[in-house]
Formats: structure tokens, sequence, C-alpha cells
């Protein structure tokens, strides 16, 4: 059982990682990565409604009848959603400000949903917390890299902190829309690349 | 199909009432903090434009909300409003303070915008909104030199159409605010 | 090349007896008026961006090639043309880095990731010079004649000033290295055209829009002709044999299409010039015009 556990925690880090395996959940990825704080704070939110309800519909799901469980586990993540949502705007204000929109906007992030259908729906609490974990810090290092890459060369700095120094120049178009496909592209492409290799 | 339908609807009920008791605790837990939050960074927004006042009223005056700054005796010394308009890309919010005795802009702070950084989104800057301090009312000429007159506004080089944009939504809150206080142009 | 392998291609199969390799580099040697020009009114400077343009797509290719394990075929040109387009898109005050990033980028993202030449949807050089624009707007819109910032003749228009012609005729303005010498691109295309290597409607029906558009809607049709890249976008860009498509009728399309898009960017735009987004955005089209307008094959039941 431990052994289970452990496999599906992996399961979402590296082999069926949401962003670079599965490519869901490409809005937030696309939309918040221009700096790493909301990276960063993107990923920990969708972790955490992630998280949450993994938990309680593994724990209800034999109370939930097949025809209504859809509608069912929307209603269940959007609670959460809210709760993040108020959360964010009452204690992190300039986050919840920053990535504005793009809360509420977690309840359709498909990743969300198809790990309720795909895991939490059929499988016992303990893996269903395993999956979620796995999969919630699977989505949350893409996201801390890409936001990386795209603050440093679009801004030349992480976290907001300087570190390339008054000689770059800032390259404007990585922290545009289309610098998120460009770097996005290029990630999935090394990353694909490393994998080959690995096999 | 065997589920009866009183089933479903009982489940989803059950599910939709538990989540509304749960989120109205956290409504009313949070609500606090949220409504300083914003009460604050409107207050901030506008003392940034009206410098010397003390105090804040809002007034609603033709649908459109206006700050009234009071100094500590009570003298009303300016009026704010948040205008919007049209940028490059989306939707400029300018906060604009005015004199209306002597009929002139204190300044002008911009509160969101989707600018071009680098270009564009340097209407934020000090440089650019310097261009308003103290400013007569009246049609601004938006131009690529130094400002030879009091009505031109210096554009920011590279970004003349966001340079522009501003212009014109501080020139439509000044007439606005003229409109609901009774003033002169 | 020396591939011996049989090649299976989708018609149409144009018969030919040209090399890639002759087209490319007689569009190179056609290219040189503009390139001379430009070190005349620009100084060295603007040879010498041209050579690091160069030199930046002749390395991406040859590592990409490398990469992807094929043959180096550095000497089919084509390479080479891109570095030269791309750089005579840029504005003279550019910094060499900037010239060498764009060509990285126009070979590497523009070409090579979709599988190298041929197979490239849009025009290498120009997707090095919107990946520029796009990150640094400040560099790319700064125009200097004889050390003295200007703007470029369309910004002129914009702001109601005068242009003197022959200035903007033989390249004497503001603006990119290549764009303002009309005199030396035209010189370019007339050998191109007469070696039978370009087609002449994309080029015709493009300007002739551009021409009949504005002079509709009260501009100066010739200032519109002979400023900012119109000409080079039309002979050089526009008609490059991969991005642009094979038959009569679609090259009527494209080309109209692209003068089209021009014109409502000139006019109605935000961007004073918009003869790259033209392009680019016409390249998209290209597959859906050829196969919708082949040609009818003889004797088979439509």
């Amino acid at each position: 059982m431990l052994k289970k556990i452990y496999k599906d925690f992996k399961n979402g880090l590296w082999k069926e990682n949401p962003i670079i395996v599965l490519v869901i959940g490409m809005c937030p990825t696309l939309a918040v990565t221009n700096t790493v704080e909301n990276g960063l704070a993107m990923g920990i939110a969708t972790s955490f409604v992630l998280i949450s309800s993994e938990i309680v519909i593994s724990l209800f799901k034999k109370l939930i009848p097949n025809n209504v469980r859809i509608p069912s586990f929307i209603l269940i993540i959007a609670t959460f959603v809210t709760f993040t949502d108020y959360f964010l705007k009452a204690f992190f204000p300039d986050i919840a400000a920053s990535l504005s929109l793009f809360i509420p906007l977690i309840v359709v992030n498909c990743l969300i949903l198809g790990r309720q259908e795909a895991f939490a729906s059929k499988n016992p609490t303990s893996r269903a917390i395993a999956d979620a974990l796995g999969m919630g810090i699977g989505f949350t290092w893409v996201l801390v890299l890409l936001s990386a890459v795209r603050e440093l060369f679009g801004m030349g700095s992480i976290f907001g902190i300087g570190i390339l120094g008054s000689w770059y120049e800032p390259m404007v178009i990585m922290v545009l829309p289309a610098g998120a496909f460009l770097s996005l592209g290029i990630l999935v492409g090394i990353m694909n690349m490393i994998k080959r290799r690995g096999n | 199909m065997d589920t009866k339908i009183s089933k479903l609807v009982v489940t989803l009920s059950v599910i939709g009432i538990i989540s509304a008791i749960a989120l109205s605790f956290v409504y009313q837990w949070t609500t606090p903090f949220i409504e300083k939050h914003q009460l604050e960074a409107r207050k901030q927004a506008v003392r940034s434009v009206l410098p010397e006042a003390e105090e804040f009223q809002e007034k609603i005056i033709n649908g459109i909300t206006f700050f009234e700054g009071f100094d500590s005796s009570q003298k009303r010394i300016g009026v704010a409003m948040i205008a919007k308009g049209p940028g490059y890309q989306n939707i400029i919010e300018v906060m604009i303070g005015v004199n209306l005795e002597k009929d002139y802009i204190f300044g002008i702070d911009v509160l969101s915008h989707e600018e071009t950084p680098g270009l564009g989104a340097r209407i934020t800057g000090q440089q650019y909104r310097k261009n308003y301090q103290n400013k007569p009312f009246g049609d601004y000429n938006v131009v690529k030199r130094t400002p030879q007159n009091d009505l031109e506004v210096e554009a920011i080089s590279g970004a003349t159409i966001s340079s522009r944009s501003v212009a014109k939504i501080v020139q439509d809150a000044v007439k606005k605010i003229n409109e609901a206080y009774g003033g002169g142009v | 090349m020396n591939n011996e392998q049989l090649l299976v291609t989708p018609n149409p199969h144009i018969k030919s007896s040209t090399s890639v390799e002759e087209i490319m580099w007689s569009v190179v040697f056609a290219l040189l008026p503009a390139v001379i020009a430009a070190t005349y009114f620009f100084g060295l400077r603007a040879l010498l961006i041209v050579i690091t343009s160069i030199i930046g797509a002749v390395i991406t290719e040859y590592v990409f090639l490398k990469i992807r394990k094929k043959t180096v075929v550095i000497n089919d040109g084509s390479a080479v043309l891109t570095g030269l387009l791309l750089a005579l898109t840029l504005p003279p005050s550019i910094p060499l880095w900037t010239a060498f990033l764009g060509s990285v980028v126009g070979i590497g993202l523009g070409k090579q990731v979709f599988g190298g030449l041929g197979f490239n949807p849009f025009n290498p050089a120009l997707v090095g010079r919107a990946f520029l624009t796009a990150s640094y707007p400040v560099l790319m819109t700064t125009w200097v004649v004889d050390g003295r910032s200007t703007a470029t003749p369309l910004s002129f228009i914009s702001n109601g000033q005068a242009v003197k012609l022959w200035d903007l005729f033989i390249g004497n303005t503001g603006g990119s290295l290549g764009e303002t010498s009309a005199l030396a691109l035209l010189l370019g295309a007339a050998y191109l055209i007469y070696k039978g290597y370009i087609n002449w409607r994309i080029p015709f029906g493009m300007i002739s829009v551009v021409v009949i558009i504005t002079y509709i809607s009260g501009e100066n049709p010739i200032v519109h002709l002979f400023a900012g890249s119109l000409i080079l976008g039309a002979f050089f860009m526009a008609t490059d044999m991969v991005t642009s498509p094979v038959t009569k009728k679609a090259r009527w399309i494209f080309g109209i299409g692209i003068g089209l898009l021009v014109v409502i960017i000139r006019l109605w735009g935000g961007y004073p010039e918009g003869v790259m987004y033209s392009i680019l955005l016409m390249n998209t089209t290209v597959p859906l015009l050829d196969r919708y307008l082949k040609p009818r094959t003889l004797g088979v039941a439509s």
C-alpha cells in the first residue's frame, strides 16, 4: 500500500506531469507566469484547491450518485476556489490583485476536474491525497520554472529582485502572451528530449 | 439509470447547502479585511492626486463617484475621480485630482493599464505624469517635443498612442467634474 | 544537395532547370545594391549589421543541422539570404547583438523547428524581425540619420509633415537599412524578374492595391509606395518560394491580401508600418490557398 501511495505521488512530478506531459491547465500556465511571484502563488492556490477537493470527493464518493457526479464535483471545487479567492483578497491583497480574474478561473482548470474524474472518484482517500500532492507539486514546479525563465529574460529579475543588472536589455516579448507560448514550447521540447534519453 | 430523481436532487441540494453555509462563514470572516484593504488602496490613490487633503468623502453625482478632499480645517481643497478610457491594448484607468477654485489639475495617477512594457507602460512614470501637474483645464495637445505652452503634453517617445489616450481620458474627466460641480469650461 | 534518396512530393510538380542554390544566391546578389545604398547613407555600421546578422543565421543553421544530424548545406545560400533580409529590415542604430539574436530566432524558431528549408510556414527573416519588434520596441523604433534621431517618413505622414519625394526614392531618409532606397531595391528586383526567379504577380498585386486604396482615401500614393518597407517586402519577402502560393490565382489573392492588410495597418492601425505583419499573416493562408486553388486535373470528375 505504501509503495502504491509513493508511486501515485511520484506520478505527477514527472511521468504524468500535468503541464509538460498531460498538457492540461494551460490557461493559468500561459496567463499568469510572467513573474515568479505570480507563478508560485498560482501553483499553490491551484494545489490547495486540488488537494482539498480530492480529499472531500474521495471521502464521499460512495454517496454521490453517478448521474450527478460532474455537477457535484464542480460545486465542491467552486466552494474551495471561492474560499481561496476570499482568503487571498483578505490576507494577500497584492497577490490577489495581480492574479485577479485567474483565481476564480481555477474552477474551470481542467487539471482539477480531470483528477477528480480520473482518480479521486475511484480511489481511497490516502491514495487521492498522494495523487493530489504529486499533481499539485508537479503543476507548481513547472509554473515556477516557466515564470522564472520569463521573468529573468523579460525583466532581468527573479522575485522582483534585479539579477542581471542594468546592462541587460529586457526582452519584452517574454512577459507578453507570445513569450509564454514560446517558452512553454521550448520547455516541453527540452523535457521531451530528456525523457527520450531516459528511455 | 436506476438512481431515483429524488436522490439526485437531494444530493445536489445537500452539497449546495453545505457549501453555502461554509462560504458564508468564510465571507463573514474575510469581509472586514477585504474592505479595509480596498479602502486603504483607494485612499492611497486619492492621496497621490490630492496630496494636501487630510480627509476624504465620497459623493455620487450624475452616477459618477467623486472623492472630495478636505484639509484639516474642513475646507474642501479638491475633487478626485477615477476615469477610464481605451488605451493602446486595453482600458486605462486614471485617478485625477483637480482644484475647482482655480481650475487646474493637481496631478494624475494611473491605476491600471495594459500598455506595452517599456514603451506605453511609461505612462505610470513620473516623467510622463509630471505633464499633468498643476495643469490648467482645457483641450490638450500631445506633442513630440518639450511643451511650449500650458496646454501641451509631451508624448513618451515611441508611445504616442498611449500618451494621447491618457491626455484624452484626463481631458474628458475634467469635463465631467466640471459638469458635476458646475464649473466653467 | 547530394540527396540520393527518392523524393516523393505532393503536386503540383514544377520542373525547372534552376536549382535552389542558384536562385538563393541570385536573390542575395540582387540585394547587393540595397546593401551598398545602406552603407552609403548610414555608414559602415550598416555593413556591420548586415555581416553580424548573416553570421548569426549561418551559425544557427549549422548548429541546428548538426543537432538534427542532417547534412550541413550552408552553401545553398538560404541562411545567408535570411540573415541579409533580416538585416535590411533593422534600424541602423540597433546594437549588433540584437541583429545577431534576431537571426538566431529567425532561423531557429522560424525555420529549423519546423523541419528546415521548405517546411517553414513563415518567412524566417520576418519571424526574426517580429520577435525583435516585440522584444525591444524601443530599440526597434529609434531611427537615426546623420547622427540625428528622426522619425520615419510614414510617421511624418501621420504628423502631417511634408516628405521630399526624391530623398525618399534614392533613400536619403530615416528608416530601416534596406527599406530606404527604393531605387536600389528596384534595380535588384528588375534583375530577378528578368531572370524569372521571382513571380511578378505577388508584388504587382500587393503594390497596386496599396497605391489604389491610398489614392482613394486621399493620401499621397507615391509616398506610400516608396516609404517604409513596401518594396522590400513585395519583391523580396512576399515572393519567398517556400512561404508563398504556387498557382496563379492563389498568387493574386496572396498579393492583394497583403496589400489590403498593409493599407489597413498603415491608415487605421496602431503601427505606422505594417508590411511585416501583413506578410506573416498572409503566410498562414498559403496552405489553404494552395489546396483550394490548385489547377483542375483534366479527365477527372470533380
